[in-house]
């Protein structure tokens, strides 16, 4: 009830002069977007043998709706979620229902404060990243105060101090921070078709220790320097980052100090567009209190560097990022291949070439026993292993090289065709196994894939179209191979339909060699959308931005509904 | 706490009886070129604007962007558009957007906003996600998702602006 208070108090007050006056041709704007998704559960036994998609409630729904009030250089906004209860697969912490959001802001002569909850970025994400990904119900907002100052040419400064939101309450720990960037071009006022842009951020986090075991740092501070150079054809970006000692529930309690790199070069020229990356992360998962897990009170985000599976069976098997030490590079190119040309046959051809890997650091563990007969042991409390740089260990994360060829087939038909070969590493990316438990270990479980996708759209008129995809996943381990097969018919602009199938019919146990049947309509009306879906959705593995949660298997009907106004 | 919200509704409701047109709220937005610019700064001398969220794993987006580039040379001759693709892709894809649109071959004014201030400012639940801005910058048309032939509605709302028409 207090923040509700607290809302219609900032709300109001920007009304009070102008109703007091009487004379209100702008009362300013009011906008916001609506979300609602429910789902009634059926028990298949076939998938979910011991039932744990199937909830007691039988049918959940989840939702919430923002609202934004706008008057001149003010802004201010809530967000009411609700959760009756969460759906299957996200986290189950968000449970009920409040305002976990709400803030106000303004900004006048170079100056852009913020009271409340907000998101930012500094840099990569490297030191601080405070964001949303609702598909992964992933929500770090900090609940404090920020200050922007872009009022000098050429230099932004940010600083910022809270708490981070934890499902409907805070993470114990607070977090203070701040950033500035410096544009040389700009503050120079030398304009030359080059811009060098440099960049700093520091933030440091306290949370109370009492721990009787070890001497926890209450204070941990992360820092991070940044360079970028663009010219016409070239983009270089490198930021670097130390992090103090952070032992956590995470890192096994250990003592050592967290390092990371990041780096990516561009380039440009023509259709022609070359990629390159480096990431090097040791130790470096951050977080506002020691024992958080999941995507809990994350402060920063560490680029994955590898390219992100949107198809359904590639899906299956998406990178996430191992921030207790991971090492690795990406290379893409791409072309286009202009119509008439050979290989670009009539309509122009665009290729696409991508390959990452990432392995683990190369660590040498140091061990304490915890028993007196030396039989016991654990890193925990030690500085945890020592490694150096370059460091690349031997136990490989993943390998993924891709190539996807986008071509026109007549006037009518388009065609995107990929084609996929990687290497997985199940224990550490699926099961969660932590490196220090992996290396002693000869049982690391990798899944080699090979996997075709071919996506084409017909336009049978300017209304109405069809779309089909063939997906065929090879696999000797895991839970197999797969094929899938969807078709999608859409009127526009209001009417789509699609009926896909995947079938594992690889799977190492006969009995689970099943199909997932799953059929949508959808109906669009300007910014509202309607969403029916009834089928079998298969357990899989849920990604955004590096972050993956896993999704349970099940079966039923679900709808959605999103709208904006 | 519900009738808070219930109170809240009510309230807004009043208070839409005497609001103004939705506009771009002012949030810092990146060029390609890495210089930072005010999203408020995206004008176009009193024609119809266009702007499309879009990410490069999108790929309705980029289906809808290749629909619209089809078109483009002839919507700009004929109403003076102009489109801005708003990219919300974070620093994990951001370096790919310029390599992504040169193999494109799109002629878009392309903006980053990769904490998605934009985005959510304008309270985009998901992408493809396209608004059409007026003469004076007034949200005017919105449309979520992307069908093939979407654009042919996108197009008709355009001349309607261009002309000075209404919508309704």
């Amino acid at each position: 009830m207090l923040r509700s208070s607290f809302f219609f108090a900032l709300l109001g007050l920007p009304l009070v002069p102008v109703l007091a006056q009487n004379s209100t041709p702008e009362l300013g704007q009011l906008s916001g977007n609506f979300q609602l998704n429910s789902q009634i559960y059926l028990r298949d036994s076939l998938i979910d043998p011991l039932g744990e998609a199937y909830p007691d409630e039988r049918l959940r729904a989840a939702g919430f709706l923002n609202l934004t009030y706008t008057r001149g250089n003010f802004r201010a906004g809530i967000r009411y979620e609700n959760y009756q209860n969460n759906i299957i697969g996200l986290p189950e912490g968000f449970q009920g229902q409040g305002i976990p959001y709400r803030y106000a802001r303004y900004t006048k002569d170079g100056l852009d404060v913020t009271a409340g909850n907000f998101y930012e970025q500094f840099g990569s994400g490297l030191v601080f990243r405070a964001y949303e990904e609702r598909g992964l119900g992933l929500d770090n907002a900090l609940d404090g105060v920020r200050l922007i100052y872009d009022g000098a040419p050429g230099i932004t400064f940010k600083g910022l101090i809270g708490k981070q939101r934890l499902y409907f309450g805070m993470g114990d720990g607070i977090v203070r921070g701040a950033d500035m960037e410096v544009n040389l071009n700009e503050l120079t006022g030398n304009y030359g078709g080059t811009n060098v842009i440099i960049g700093g951020s520091f933030v440091s986090r306290f949370q109370n220790a009492q721990s009787p075991i070890y001497n926890l740092p209450e204070n941990v501070a992360n820092g991070g320097l940044r360079f970028n150079l663009i010219t016409p054809h070239l983009n270089w970006f490198v930021e670097g980052a130390y992090k103090s000692q952070d032992p956590n529930s995470s890192n096994s309690y250990i003592f050592k100090p967290g390092k990371a790199l990041y780096s990516n070069l561009s380039y440009t020229r023509g259709s022609l567009g070359l990629i390159l990356g480096y990431k090097y992360y040791d130790n470096f998962l951050y977080r506002s209190q020691r024992e958080g897990q999941f995507t809990e009170l994350l402060i920063n985000y560490l680029p994955p560097l590898a390219e992100l599976h949107t198809y359904t069976l590639p899906a299956l098997y998406s990178y996430n990022v191992q921030a207790n030490g991971e090492t690795g590079f990406q290379a893409e190119v791409s072309y286009r291949f202009e119509d008439g040309s050979f290989l670009g046959g009539k309509y122009g051809t665009l290729v696409n070439l991508n390959f990452s890997h990432s392995k683990a650091l190369d660590k040498d563990f140091t061990y304490r026993y915890t028993d007196s007969l030396g039989t016991d042991s654990t890193i925990s409390g030690t500085d945890g292993y020592t490694t150096g740089w370059p460091g690349f260990g031997d136990i490989t994360y993943a390998r993924d090289f891709n190539v996807e060829v986008k071509t026109k087939l007549s006037s009518r038909v388009k065609g995107t065709f990929s084609y996929y070969n990687f290497a997985y590493n199940r224990s550490a990316l699926l099961d969660g196994v932590v490196d220090d438990r992996i290396t002693p270990s000869t049982d690391i479980k990798i899944v080699h894939v090979n996997a075709f996708v071919a996506d084409v759209l017909w336009r049978i008129s300017m209304q109405n179209s069809i779309r089909f995809e063939g997906q065929l996943m090879l696999t000797e381990q895991d839970r197999g191979s797969w094929a899938m097969l969807l078709a999608e018919y859409s009127m526009a602009p209001h009417w789509f339909v699609a009926l896909q199938n995947s079938y594992n019919f690889g799977n190492p146990n006969p009995d689970l060699r099943v199909h997932y049947p799953i059929l949508s309509l959808g109906y669009t009306q300007g910014s509202t959308k309607f969403q029916f879906t009834y089928g079998r959705q298969q357990q899989g593995v849920f990604c955004v931005g590096g972050i993956c949660r896993v999704v349970p298997a099940s079966n039923g009907f679900s709808l959605l509904i999103t709208s904006n106004f | 706490m519900p009738r808070s919200i219930f109170l809240l509704l009510a309230f807004s409701l009043v208070l839409n009886l005497g609001l103004a047109q939705e506009k771009v709220p002012t949030v810092p937005l990146k060029k390609l070129n890495g210089e930072t610019l005010s999203s408020d700064s995206i004008q176009n001398s009193g024609k119809p604007i266009v702007l499309s969220f879009w990410a490069t794993w999108c790929k309705p987006c980029i289906r809808e962007l290749n629909a619209i580039h089809d078109w483009y040379d002839q919507w700009q001759e004929e109403t003076g558009v102009k489109l801005v693709a708003i990219s919300i892709d974070d620093s994990r894809n951001s370096s790919r957007v310029r390599p992504f649109i040169a193999s494109q071959g799109w002629d878009y004014q392309v903006y980053l906003d990769e904490n998605q201030a934009l985005k959510r400012g304008l309270n985009v639940n998901n992408i493809p996600h396209t608004f059409l801005l007026n003469g004076q910058g007034e949200v005017v048309w919105q449309h979520t998702g992307y069908m093939p032939g979407d654009e042919a509605h996108l197009y008709e709302a355009i001349q309607k602006v261009a002309a000075g028409k209404s919508l309704d």
